[in-house]
């Protein structure tokens, strides 16, 4: 650990009137730089960065334990503040969609929906493989991994699957990681392979 | 169920990223000020950190997260 990291940790456990000092330019040191990743984001409210500023030195506290020195504790630090405003960000912008709408949204008001009769610039290889891709996730996926994968697919992050699934992020990856995993390996299994994918037009 | 093309695209692209041994969006976190700062330097990347980059690939969310993190550790 550099000297400088080590004195950040010493002075965040040290005591309150160290502490305050410390957590004060630490929080200084925040705002600068989320200003800076969010220059082209003029909507960002002041409040807003200082309440993003103030939840991430409560979550480095309590987590003060896990920096391990293999970064510049102020990296660490800031990384911590941008998945935070990023976290935030997702749930104020998807607050009013529901799972259901998620999944439904890209499907049924899209016209281009491919049905066989209805896309006519298909090549037959493109057909088969677009009717392969249904026919994997009707036999190999579960209704859960369906619906995390649609909701995935459709741009909903994997924390706000969760939030509407009473999971957590792993968990939701794990769900979508594991129907990835078997759609790729049943169309493999019936002869696509990821080379062919993009070849099909 | 009906899947549009773009559905298609973005669907086939997400498979021919996935493999059986990838970073969670949590444990690439983990490991994030660490690769930031390699990245940073220029240097090249040891094996334990290739998966991010894989990671990156693969996710929109953290892609997005990474570039805001390489503006606010600019000089
Ligand atoms: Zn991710």
């Amino acid at each position: 650990m550099t000297p400088t990291s080590q004195s950040w940790i010493q002075q965040l456990h040290g005591e309150d009137g160290v502490r305050d000092i410390a957590l004060t330019d630490l929080g200084n040191l925040l705002t600068e730089r989320l200003q800076k990743a969010f220059r082209s984001r003029p909507d960002l409210t002041t409040a807003f960065l200082d309440d993003i500023v103030q939840e991430t030195l409560i979550k480095i506290l309590n987590s003060l334990g896990s920096f391990e020195g293999r970064s510049a504790f102020e990296t660490w630090a800031t990384t911590i503040a941008i998945h935070t405003a990023y976290s935030e960000l997702r749930k104020k912008k998807w607050k009013d969609v529901s799972l259901e709408q998620v999944i439904s949204d890209g499907s049924h008001t899209d016209h281009l929906s491919i049905d066989k009769e209805g896309a006519p610039n298909l090549s037959s290889d493109r057909r088969e493989l677009i009717d392969a891709m249904y026919q994997a996730i009707r036999e190999t996926l579960t209704e859960k991994q369906r619906t995390a994968m649609m909701a995935e697919l459709n741009g909903m992050p994997l924390e706000e699957i969760a939030r509407r699934t009473d999971s957590n992020r792993n968990a939701v990856y794990k769900l979508t990681h594991d129907a990835r995993m078997r759609m790729k390996q049943s169309l493999e299994k019936m002869g696509y392979t990821s080379e062919d994918w993009f070849s099909m037009k | 169920m009906t899947l549009t093309p773009k559905q298609i695209e973005a669907l086939l692209q997400m498979l021919s990223h996935t493999q059986a041994e990838e970073l969670s969006c949590d444990e690439y976190l983990d490991r994030l000020a660490e690769y930031v700062e390699t990245y940073l330097s220029g240097s090249s990347l040891p094996e334990g950190l290739r998966a991010i980059e894989g990671h990156l690939d693969l996710c929109n969310h953290c892609q997005e997260e990474f570039q805001a993190l390489l503006k606010a550790l600019e000089d």
